[in-house]
C-alpha cells in the first residue's frame, strides 16, 4: 500500500501541515471526533473513514455511543494510514480533535498531541439538565467557564467555530457537523471534491445541497481564520445581579393542620412534620427561600422572610479600600 | 392489576400508593410508548410564561433535557426556559409546575 499522494494536498502547499508530516513517517493519522447524542458524531466519522478507505488507506474506527439517545456523550476514534494496528487512539496521540459540543471538546483535550494537535470545536453549549439544578440565589451554571480564547492558548492550533449558528443561518441546524467537517477537511490531505462526494453519500438525499453549502462555509471559515484572526468572541454573560439575603421561616404552629402539602412539595426536602404533627424546618442551610411552602399553605401557617444579609455592605467597604 | 398512563403524574402516584398498600402481588402496567423508541415522538412544544415563573425550579427535578436556565431571575434565582426544539410536549413539567406557568407555546406567547 502506498502513502498519500502529495498532489492531493488541499491546503495549497503553503505550509507543511503536521498531519502531512505524520503521514510521511508512515504513522497513522488519528482523528478523534466527540460530541453528544444526536449531533452526528458517527456520521462525521463514517464519512471520514469511508473517504480514507476509498483513497487506499487502512482504516480503523471505533466508537462509543452508549447514552447517546439520552443526550449523553458520544466519541469516535478514526485512525487511517498505510498500516493501522490498534482501533483506539492513546491519550496524547490524536492529531486532530473534532468536537461538536464545547464541554465535550474540553473533556477530550488531553488526547491531543501536545506539540502538534489541532483542536476544532463548535462553541455550541449543550447544558445537561443537572448542571442547572440549583435554586440558590445567584447560582452559577455548573458548566465549563473557559472562554474559547483561553482554550486556544492551550493548544498549538485551535479553531472555535460557532458552527451551530452557521448551520442555523443556512436553515438546517443539523448541518452543524458538516460545517465542522469543512473545517476538518482543511487539515487533511483530501481534495474538496472527494469530501463533497463522500458527504453526498452519507447525508439524506434531500439535504445534500444544504450540507455541501455548510461544508464550504466550514472551509471558508478556517481559511479566513488562518489569514486573519477572527473577531473577539462575545463576552460571557455575567452571573445575574441579586441582593443577597438570609431566609427566615416564620411558622405559626397553631394554624398548621398537618396537611403535609408543604412537606411533600418542598423541592429541597427540608421540611417535616414533627411529633406534634406540625411543620418544622429540618435544615435551614438547605432552604433557598423559594416561597413554595408559603404560597401553597392553605392556612397561611408559613411565611418566608428574605432578610437582607449584612454581606453587601461589607463587600462594598472592602472594595472601597482596595488600591 | 391496574393500567395507567405514565404521563399522568397524579394517577401514577395514586396507583403506586394503592399498589404499595395492597397485600399481595400488585401489577401496574404503565401504558404509553417510549418517546425515543421505536419511533421518536414529537408533540406540540410547551413554553414558559416568564412573568408567572417564580423560579422554584420544581420542574428541574424531572431532569428533562429540554429544560434549562433562562437569563432572567426571580429574587436572584434562575427562571426556567424550555428548548422548543427538544420539548416533546409530554406535559410532565406543566403537571409539577406550582404556579401553572407552563403552557402550550401558542398560548404562552399571547
Amino acid at each position: 500500500m502506498s502513502g498519500p499522494n502529495p498532489s492531493n494536498c488541499s491546503a495549497g502547499g503553503v505550509q507543511l501541515l503536521p498531519v502531512a508530516a505524520a503521514a510521511k513517517a508512515r504513522e497513522p493519522i488519528n482523528v478523534l471526533i466527540v460530541g453528544v447524542g444526536g449531533q452526528g458524531v458517527i456520521m462525521v466519522s463514517k464519512a471520514l473513514a469511508s473517504l480514507a478507505q476509498s483513497k487506499g488507506f487502512e482504516v480503523k474506527q471505533s466508537e462509543v455511543h452508549g447514552m447517546a439517545k439520552r443526550g449523553g456523550t458520544v466519541f469516535s476514534h478514526v485512525r487511517f494510514g498505510p498500516q493501522v494496528w490498534s482501533p483506539t487512539i492513546p491519550k496524547g496521540e490524536a492529531d486532530i480533535l473534532v468536537a461538536l459540543e464545547w464541554a465535550e471538546g474540553l473533556r477530550w483535550l488531553p488526547f491531543l498531541k501536545p506539540d502538534s494537535g489541532i483542536f476544532i470545536c463548535d462553541t455550541k453549549r449543550i447544558v445537561p439538565p443537572f448542571a442547572c439544578l440549583d435554586r440558590h440565589p445567584g447560582a452559577l451554571l455548573r458548566y465549563s467557564r473557559e472562554t474559547p480564547a483561553e482554550v486556544k492558548a492551550h493548544v498549538v492550533e485551535g479553531y472555535a467555530i460557532d458552527a451551530t449558528r452557521i448551520a442555523e443561518e443556512l436553515g438546517n441546524v443539523r448541518a452543524a457537523n458538516v460545517v465542522l467537517i469543512g473545517a476538518l477537511s482543511m487539515s487533511l490531505d483530501f481534495s474538496a471534491e472527494d469530501w463533497e462526494q463522500a458527504l453526498s453519500e452519507f447525508v439524506p438525499k434531500k439535504t445534500i445541497a444544504v450540507n455541501l453549502e455548510a461544508f464550504r462555509l466550514g472551509r471558508r471559515w478556517v481559511e479566513r481564520a488562518r489569514t486573519a484572526p477572527p473577531d473577539a468572541q462575545p463576552a460571557e454573560t455575567p452571573a445575574p445581579a441579586y441582593r443577597p439575603y438570609k431566609v427566615r421561616l416564620e411558622i405559626t404552629p397553631e394554624w398548621c393542620k398537618s396537611c403535609d402539602i408543604c412537606v411533600k412539595l418542598c423541592p429541597e426536602r427540608c421540611l417535616r412534620l414533627n411529633a406534634e404533627r406540625t411543620v418544622e424546618l429540618t435544615d435551614a442551610a438547605k432552604c433557598t427561600g423559594c416561597r413554595l411552602c408559603e404560597w401553597l399553605c392553605p392556612d397561611f401557617a408559613i411565611r418566608v422572610h428574605l432578610d437582607a444579609a449584612e454581606a453587601p455592605g461589607v463587600v462594598a467597604a472592602a472594595e472601597g479600600i482596595r488600591p | 392489576m391496574r393500567t395507567v398512563d405514565s404521563y399522568d403524574l397524579a394517577q401514577m402516584y395514586q396507583t403506586l400508593r394503592e399498589a404499595v398498600a395492597y397485600r399481595g402481588v400488585a401489577v401496574i402496567i404503565s401504558n404509553r410508548p417510549c418517546v425515543l423508541d421505536p419511533v421518536k415522538i414529537k408533540g406540540p412544544a410547551l413554553a414558559i410564561v416568564n412573568e408567572l415563573c417564580n423560579a422554584c425550579q420544581s420542574c428541574m427535578n424531572l431532569g428533562c433535557p429540554a429544560l434549562t436556565w433562562a437569563s432572567d431571575t426571580f429574587e436572584g434565582r434562575h427562571q426556567v426556559k424550555i428548548d422548543q426544539s427538544l420539548c416533546i410536549g409530554c406535559s410532565l413539567c406543566a403537571q409539577v409546575c406550582t404556579v401553572d406557568c407552563i403552557k402550550p407555546a401558542a398560548m404562552a406567547t399571547q
